[in-house]
């Protein structure tokens, strides 16, 4: 049985390795990647969505062009109904982060395929464009009013050095759990399943206990299925939390 | 005039032939839009699960993130004064606050929409 040494290594998964060859640029490291490549792949998909979609504007639409307004129209609702109207000037940034992420997860559900949103890198990037978004927005038209943000209306004096640290560490903790939320939900979505495809290796691998199998495979259709469902969910919680912190930028009053 | 009449009877004939017609797409329809309904309510609860998962995560990652900014605030902040360990479990403390703070907050919310837009958030 031990001549047989499986070895299963579900965090493999995650390793990025460079494509063709190394390059660099002032010292850093600019070579294109399996996560670069993928990120291509999810551009690619969405173009093809979105400009395929859209060609024959028929008044009837085909099935392209109704995911093309479906999913546009989902997102401008949501923007519409967070922020109101004037926050519709960042559909384009909100759909942009919508479609990329929901894209990249699903893909990263493809066997075989990379997620992208998979490496914390890559979320929290998104994280910090949207807080640096909020942030220049609201200093910029607001100015100085956008620091009421950290104020509370209608908390006694005698409570604010307390309230304003706890304002502050909650609005510095946005980005991070915005990029963890999402990076940890995939990552651990997708370790979960290999995990449990490494038992079936395990379980053919111990002889007569081969038989136990398809209860770990049971597990794995269903953690698909939740994985699905994760996945559509995770890029719909990222998009009305840009949404929510958007509309914190737009009207700062508390 | 037996020519004349006959014309009359198909004229009528097309024109019952016609309501008939008219009262099956009108029943169709009625029935599709029965079916449209109970797609959307389907739809509305299947939304509804969606968002109270989106709640969930986010009051985990909420409550997380807010703990973990504090500590590295109050850790930073003692690594430049050397005052270890006084501002870590100032702000750890206030980190554990704020991340309660911002899970009443979410937990408030809902209550807080359906209630007059006058009143104001605690």
């Amino acid at each position: 049985m031990a001549s047989e040494a499986v070895i299963i290594d579900p965090i493999h998964q995650f390793e990025i390795h460079p494509i063709g060859q190394h390059l660099s640029l002032f010292g850093t490291d600019i070579s294109f990647t399996n996560s670069s490549l993928f990120m291509v792949v999810a551009v690619a998909v969405i173009g093809f969505i979105m400009i395929f979609g859209t060609r024959a504007r028929a008044l009837v639409p085909g099935r392209l062009q109704s995911a093309a307004e479906i999913l546009y129209e989902f997102v401008s609702d949501t923007v519409k109904s967070t922020t109101g109207k004037e926050g519709l000037k960042f559909l384009p940034l909100v759909f942009s982060l919508f479609m990329f992420v929901m894209v990249c997860n699903f893909i990263g559900l493809v066997p075989g395929a990379y997620t992208v949103t998979s490496q914390v890198v890559v979320t929290f990037a998104f994280a910090v464009l949207v807080m640096t978004t909020v942030f220049l927005y609201g200093v910029f038209t607001h100015g100085l009013h956008f620091f009421g943000l950290f104020k509370p209306s209608g908390v006694p004096v005698l409570l604010l050095p307390l309230i304003i640290p706890i304002e502050v560490i909650s609005f510095l903790s946005r980005p991070i759990s915005l990029g963890m939320r999402l990076f940890a939900n995939m990552l651990a979505g997708h370790i979960a399943l290999k995990v449990f495809a490494g038992f079936i290796v395990m379980l053919s691998a111990a002889g007569g206990w081969v038989a136990l199998s398809p209860l770990p495979m049971l597990m794995i259709v269903s953690l698909t299925a939740l994985e699905f469902l994760v996945a559509g969910l995770q890029a719909f919680v990222f998009s009305i939390l840009t949404c929510i912190y958007l509309n914190d930028a737009l009207h700062p009053s508390h | 005039m037996s020519y004349e009449s006959e014309k009359k009877e198909e004229s009528e004939k097309k024109d019952r032939e016609l309501s008939a017609r008219l009262d099956a797409l009108k029943s169709a329809i009625l029935h599709e839009g029965a079916e449209a309904v109970d797609h959307k309510t389907a739809d509305d609860s299947d939304h509804g699960t969606g968002k109270a998962m989106g709640i969930g995560m986010r009051v985990t990652s909420e409550l997380v993130a807010n703990v973990l900014v504090g500590t590295l605030l109050g850790w930073q902040i003692d690594k430049w004064f050397d005052t270890s360990p006084i501002f870590l479990l100032i702000f750890l403390l206030l980190g554990v606050a704020s991340g309660f703070w911002n899970v009443y907050r979410i937990a408030m919310r809902p209550t807080a929409a359906q209630k007059k837009p006058s009143v104001k958030k605690p």
